[in-house]
């Protein structure tokens, strides 16, 4: 999915409404895409994190907080790190 | 060009494009687990799989599922909010 398919070359067998409509689709596909991607990568940091032991099938409510803080702080931090090296610039 | 066989063209490539990127997902989130589950779960490998291990694995996957969709839930809620702020 990295590339993004060339639909230039489908012009000529395309109408113009079912081109925009497909771009449209295509643009979608990467947008969803790009989010299940970032899941992928914060799930895996953040189930080491907090998940300590395999009791049971099921999420702990301990566990279940912790995965939703471990993604709300991620944020922070994103955050905390432009606002810190900023003030290095000033 | 007639307006059949550019639907119909659009909607296979719309079927392959929907395909390619479920199987790129479902790889992802396989990988993953492989990686979380067998790191928890076989922490000594013996010669074959023990029955604790088996058990524990299995209950890994589900485990890790249920992660994966409460992180994509607070990412969504995360997402919505952002854009509310623009």
């Amino acid at each position: 999915m990295s590339d993004a398919p060339d639909l230039s070359s489908l012009d000529s067998q395309l109408t113009a409404t079912d081109k925009s409509e497909l771009q449209t689709f295509l643009n979608h596909t990467r947008q969803r895409s790009e989010i299940q991607q970032r899941t992928h990568v914060m799930t895996d940091m953040c189930f080491k994190k907090c998940v300590t032991g395999i009791k049971s099938a099921s999420l702990d409510r301990t566990e279940e907080a912790c995965l939703s803080n471990c993604l709300d702080r991620f944020y922070d931090v994103a955050k905390l790190t432009v606002q810190h090296l900023q003030s290095h610039r000033g | 060009m007639s307006a059949t066989g550019s639907k119909e063209l659009k909607e296979n490539l719309m079927r392959q494009i929907q395909q390619e990127s479920a199987t790129q997902n479902a790889r992802l989130l396989i990988d993953a687990i492989q990686d979380n589950c067998f790191t928890k779960c076989v922490s000594k490998p013996g010669t074959s799989l023990s029955k604790a291990e088996n058990t524990c694995y299995t209950q890994c996957v589900d485990k890790y599922m249920a992660a994966w969709n409460t992180v994509s839930a607070a990412l969504m809620k995360r997402i919505k909010e952002d854009q509310g702020l623009q």
